[in-house]
């Protein structure tokens, strides 16, 4: 397995890249940090439309989010994959595809952290803003929203970690991602289907467990005292 | 019935009981009593190993309880009735009283069955045999509480501040049944605030103060004429 | 956009039955694989309980490994990596069920059994420690409380994130298409390559996942509330 490692290492990095494509691990924490950079607004919208008391804002925001939960991600993408064109008119590679897909999926995901960091907010906040005169959405923009972010902060930050093996299915399109990398890895050494895949899977754990790491570290520094007790 | 010899305990650095030497009689109404901080607690739980001593012995009934073959049988003699009732949220009632009668094969599920329900009768809740715990009151869960423990005919009933938990109207209700438990003679040790109940049943108080029995006395002769400078501060501020 | 839309064409060529065939599929991929990960999910729970340090360390990089590798790729290593290491005896057994069926509902199985022992996990560690000492005051063993005191408390309240748990091993069941499973997903791609309808198959397929979805949702929302009481005293 570790000449495997050193044998293909670049491919595993940065994919064909520069004969082709950016892949491998870079691509794919770079499609994380896009469709979560895309997802973040996305996800701000729908917990707004989720918690709203107007009914034409509310209901879209909640089917929305229930049939993104409801639906298997690969499925999600093979939507998108079909629509995105008809949409804009022209044809879409994979990756953007991809990212359009995943901003979509984390958005849902993203906007129910968001909504239960806004309730968990104590109501007198937003009585306290509106008193001062401040409307809904300036209150909303300049006291609410801040606080219940910041309080998500280390939720977020592990929904990017489910993005970051979320990207694994670009696999299944032909983006050049980690996983798209280790399978033409497998397909040229053919004989060692088990040494490519264990490889592979030790890098997401690698990489995951760092992440993982920094989330705690945060968590940390944040000193978040918010005890959750099971339901 | 009860021995306490050279009993000392630490939480880490903090030492919770000093050297306590003291000895409960079978029959005997013991009121356990002193400011928070004291260790009147701690040594409630450590008669029937709920918390671990670190020197000296106790003995319950002629036997060492941190040398007994199984701490499990040495507490099923013993029953014990906690400050937050600690029923158990997924059983009815009934089924908390019969639990440990049945499961320990001391008696049929008919017999557990019968026993529980006269026991229920006698605290006043026979006719909430069959609600769940968080349905009652805490006066009515502690009666429970009560009757859970009585269930395997202990020797000796132990309370750590029975009371405490209750809004003021319950606690009557709870002392009631601790008075005609006292007045059936069964041995009782409680830690407890209340003072009225000390005067009117207690054979003996014993005042704590930093982790050292400080002063033993009838109640009468305690509350009236404390000797030390200590227990007269507590009983002074006590009455504020 | 130039679309004619042709639900009809799905009625034809013995696609009704592929789509059937592929829910089927689907419903025991994650029949199997919840049992597996239920079963393994609260052994490995009870199994940390006993604290001995050496198996924590193991269970817990076992954990540490299904959670942090995405579940594609625990296919793909189950299916191409394992498959071509397993003994011949093995491998004939598992090709009469179909390899494909095989490796992906037990990598799914085993990627589920790690988050569910740590939901569990967490829901004992909720419950108070009075009622462990209540129960030890009454003379119960540590593993009578736990049978009859923690455990039943503790599966009531691991209700509402087993069912989300639940809910994902559904949904991931789909990515068994990338190896070629022809289950509900797969079946969608397959019929939609051969009637080029991809929006009505689509929405056939979609239709389907969000009804059972849904239906498990409400399962887990109804025996939540049933199993429910308010465990704060008043």
């Amino acid at each position: 397995m570790w000449e495997i490692l050193s044998d293909n290492w670049l491919l595993l990095l940065v994919g064909q890249w520069p004969h082709g494509p950016v892949g491998g691990l870079v691509a794919t924490v770079g499609l994380a940090i896009v469709s979560l950079l895309l997802a973040f607004p996305l996800g701000i919208m729908l917990a707004l439309g989720r918690i709203s008391a107007h009914k034409i804002f509310f209901w879209p925001a909640t089917a929305v989010v229930y049939v993104v939960r409801g639906l298997p991600l690969i499925m999600f993408i093979f939507w998108v994959y079909f629509f995105l064109p008809l949409l804009i008119g022209n044809s879409v590679s994979g990756v953007v595809t991809m990212v359009a897909a995943l901003a979509l999926y984390e958005g849902a995901y993203l906007a129910e952290i968001i909504r239960s960091g806004i309730e968990a907010l104590p109501r007198g906040q937003m009585e306290a803003g509106r008193s001062l005169g401040l409307s809904h959405m300036r209150t909303m923009r300049k006291i609410i929203l801040p606080q219940a972010l910041y309080n998500t902060i280390p939720s977020m930050l592990s929904q990017f970690i489910s993005t970051v093996k979320e990207t694994s299915l670009g696999y299944v399109i032909s983006v050049h991602e980690l996983t798209f990398a280790a399978a033409q890895i497998n397909n040229m050494l053919l004989t060692k289907p088990f040494q490519v895949f264990a490889l592979l899977a030790l890098t997401y754990f690698t990489l995951n467990l760092i992440l993982t790491g920094v989330v705690k570290l945060v968590e940390k520094h944040m000193g978040s005292g918010q005890a959750v007790t099971a339901a | 019935m009860i021995e306490f010899k050279n009993v000392s305990k630490w939480y880490g650095e903090y030492l919770a009981l000093d050297n306590v030497n003291a000895r409960v009689e079978k029959g005997e109404v013991l009121v356990v009593c002193g400011p928070s901080g004291s260790g009147k607690s701690t040594l409630i739980r450590t008669i029937n190993r709920l918390e671990p001593i670190q020197k000296g012995q106790i003995i319950v009934d002629g036997v060492d309880v941190y040398q007994c073959g199984s701490i499990d049988e040495m507490r099923s003699h013993i029953g014990f009735v906690f400050q937050q009732f600690n029923l158990f949220p997924h059983m009815t009632v009934l089924e908390n009283l019969m639990m440990a009668p049945v499961l320990l094969k001391r008696m049929s599920k008919h017999d557990a069955r019968e026993h529980g329900m006269a026991l229920l009768e006698r605290v006043g809740m026979g006719h909430k045999a069959d609600v769940y715990p968080t349905q009652l009151s805490g006066g009515q869960q502690q009666r429970v509480a009560i009757a859970r423990a009585l269930a395997l005919k202990p020797r000796i009933m132990l309370f750590d501040e029975p009371t405490s938990a209750l809004d003021p109207e319950m606690v009557n209700e709870v002392l009631m049944v601790m008075k005609s438990l006292a007045a059936d003679g069964m041995t009782m040790v409680c830690v407890t605030h209340e003072m009225n109940f000390a005067r009117e049943v207690a054979d003996t108080v014993w005042f704590m103060d930093a982790g050292r029995i400080v002063e033993t006395a009838p109640p009468k002769q305690f509350f009236e004429t404390p000797q030390t400078d200590r227990a007269k501060k507590f009983l002074s501020d006590l009455r504020h | 956009m130039k679309y004619t839309f042709d639900f009809g064409a799905l009625l034809g060529q013995g696609y009704p039955a592929l789509i059937w065939g592929g829910l089927m599929t689907t419903l025991e991929m994650t029949l199997f694989a919840w049992l597996l990960a239920f079963v393994l999910g609260s052994v490995l729970a009870v199994l940390r309980m006993l604290n001995i340090r050496a198996l924590n360390y193991v269970i817990a990089v076992y954990v540490a490994f299904h959670r942090n590798v995405p579940m594609l790729v625990h296919i793909l290593l189950w299916y191409f990596g394992v498959g071509a290491i397993m003994p011949l005896f093995i491998e004939d057994v598992v090709n009469q069920i179909g390899g494909e069926f095989v490796y992906s509902t037990i990598a799914i199985g085993l990627v589920t059994a790690a988050y569910v022992s740590e939901d569990l996990r967490s829901a004992i560690r909720s419950i108070p420690r009075g009622q462990m000492e209540a129960s030890r005051s009454l003379g119960l063993s540590y593993l009578q409380s736990m049978r009859k005191v923690i455990l039943p408390q503790a599966f009531k309240i691991s209700i509402p994130p087993l069912t989300n748990q639940t809910l994902l091993l559904f949904k991931n069941t789909s990515l068994a298409m990338a190896i070629g499973l022809i289950e509900l997903t797969g079946a969608g791609r397959e019929i939609e390559s051969a009637t080029f309808k991809t929006f009505e198959i689509y929405t056939v397929v979609t239709v389907l996942y969000l009804a059972i979805s849904l239906l498990l949702m409400f399962v887990g929302a109804y025996l939540s509330k049933r199993v429910a009481y308010v465990t704060k005293t008043r």
